[in-house]
């Protein structure tokens, strides 16, 4: 055979076996190139296997995806908000943090009161950001960062109350609602949780498995299971901090229903929805664990 | 998989997050292995195909459908980023580890099938950095990320014909490095 012709028997095998076919198969339609192409064959089918078996935890993928949503809110509030294209170079999250810094090392008692109540699209919000995000790299534990991340959530959701009372635009209000799903994704992570992994809509994608996981969904029940990775303190903490955020997303969804029903109103109610559930997925899934445990002799 | 991508891609245009997060959730665990079997298993290659989404979801506005697949200009994004980190990894480290060491070269073609069953992801990185760029390319975009010829020609800027002839010569070269002796004997035999 000539090169050509090899080169095209061997593309007509990786077609036949990426639709299924059989090496040996393969080979019977090219008899007289089988000893050259075998070993290619297989080769190539080796690759593809270890190619395969490359996984990536549930954890990294959520937490692209939480990456992700914090920077598509970023995004989206430049486009829409004309202050920043005019404070531009401001707007860097390097002087951002900067300021933020500045005003935590050298006190700003009063800007950083000030910024503690502002909301989203105020002068002072990046500033209460800069200070969560300080906040979050100066806690080094998982469980204290899961805590700060179930904190900022309900600030978000009262962020929203604020600017729904303020008659604010909803885009502003979507953009917070995504923030506070955001955080509230990080907090069940960090604290052993795994997420429920949408199913997407195109392609045949299967959720990566998670063998080292210490916390697992259940697919029959829905619930998340936790296991004892967490002492019964810690937990108690945790889900006082969900009951309370359960409580505000069934406020934000009595509160929503009163507004007119848009698009907007319904991306930020199942963003609500998504939140609301993973929340009571948690609290489930810990009074079952506190109940196995009091039920033992 | 094209026309099922191009809904999502043009709802994630106008802004849906949602649909964004589809595309990743879909492209994610292929883009993740692209660059896990360059760079290494683990959280370094967990963050760069993150980046790669981050910087798709900044670009998004500039992606048209007149031109290459979604998945083309994608792993052309992951590419940029793993030639850089590679590039800088070169110019700060030492040389690499023979390859002789990673992998237990056979002694005659009825072991080849032993030796091809101990291939991982590992032993396949050292091989890859033994061959061209543009067979490295290659076996990544059509055997680690499984995209089509098609798909694969225009990621790689070239025409489908090159990319039949990069896949022959890129398996032979693979072959050879992985396994000298069997590809010496099996030649002399020739």
């Amino acid at each position: 055979m000539s090169d050509k012709q090899d080169v095209d028997a061997l593309n007509t095998c990786l077609e036949l076996l990426e639709q299924g076919s059989t090496i040996e198969a393969c080979l019977e339609r090219f008899p007289e190139a089988a000893a050259e192409l075998e070993p290619l064959l297989r080769l190539a089918m080796q690759t593809k296997q270890v190619g395969d078996a490359i996984e990536t935890s549930a954890e990294a993928q959520c937490l692209g995806l939480g990456r992700i949503t914090d920077a598509w809110a970023t995004k989206q509030a430049k486009r829409s908000n004309p202050r920043w294209r005019v404070f531009r170079p401001l707007a860097k999250s390097w002087a951002i943090a900067m300021i933020a810094v500045m005003v935590l090392a050298f006190g700003g008692w009063t800007t950083t009161s000030a910024a503690a109540g502002s909301v989203p699209d105020e002068v002072l919000y990046p500033v209460k950001k800069a200070q969560e995000r300080f906040r979050l790299v100066v806690s080094f534990s998982d469980r204290g960062k899961a805590e700060l991340h179930a904190k900022f959530a309900q600030e978000r959701t009262q962020e929203i109350e604020k600017l729904a009372a303020r008659g604010k635009g909803q885009d502003v209000m979507e953009r917070t609602a995504v923030r506070m799903e955001n955080h509230t994704r990080r907090a069940v992570v960090l604290m052993g949780g795994v997420l429920p992994t949408p199913v997407p809509a195109t392609s045949n994608f299967t959720a990566p498995a998670t063998p080292q996981i210490r916390v697992t969904l259940d697919p029959a029940s829905g619930l998340i299971t936790i296991t004892e990775n967490k002492s019964s303190r810690e937990r108690y903490v945790m889900q006082e901090r969900f009951l309370r955020q359960y409580q505000n997303f069934q406020e934000m969804e009595e509160r929503l229903a009163r507004q007119a029903q848009t698009n907007r109103r319904a991306r930020m109610e199942e963003s609500f929805h998504r939140s609301q559930e993973l929340f009571l997925r948690a609290i489930l899934a810990m009074k079952a664990l506190e109940e196995a445990e009091s039920s033992r002799p | 998989m094209q026309e099922d991508i191009e809904p999502l891609v043009r709802s994630a245009q106008e802004g849906n997050l949602s649909a964004f997060g589809s595309i990743y959730e879909s492209f994610f665990p292929k883009v993740y292995r692209y660059v896990a079997a360059r760079i290494g298993h683990g959280p370094e290659a967990e963050d760069m195909a993150q980046e790669v989404f981050l910087k798709a979801m900044n670009s998004l506005d500039k992606f048209q459908f007149r031109g290459p697949p979604f998945s083309a200009w994608l792993f052309r994004i992951a590419h940029n980023l793993v030639v850089d980190r590679v590039r800088h990894t070169k110019s700060t480290s030492g040389p690499p580890i023979p390859l002789d060491e990673a992998l237990a070269l056979p002694d005659s073609q009825n072991v080849e099938e032993q030796a091809l069953q101990a291939l991982d992801v590992e032993v396949l990185r050292e091989a890859l950095d033994k061959v061209s760029e543009l067979q490295r390319q290659v076996v990544l975009l059509r055997f680690i990320a499984g995209l089509s010829l098609a798909e694969t020609a225009v990621a790689m800027n070239r025409k489908e014909n090159a990319i039949k002839a990069l896949q022959h010569s890129a398996l032979g070269a693979l072959r050879r490095i992985m396994f000298p002796i069997v590809s010496e004997s099996a030649a002399r035999q020739q």
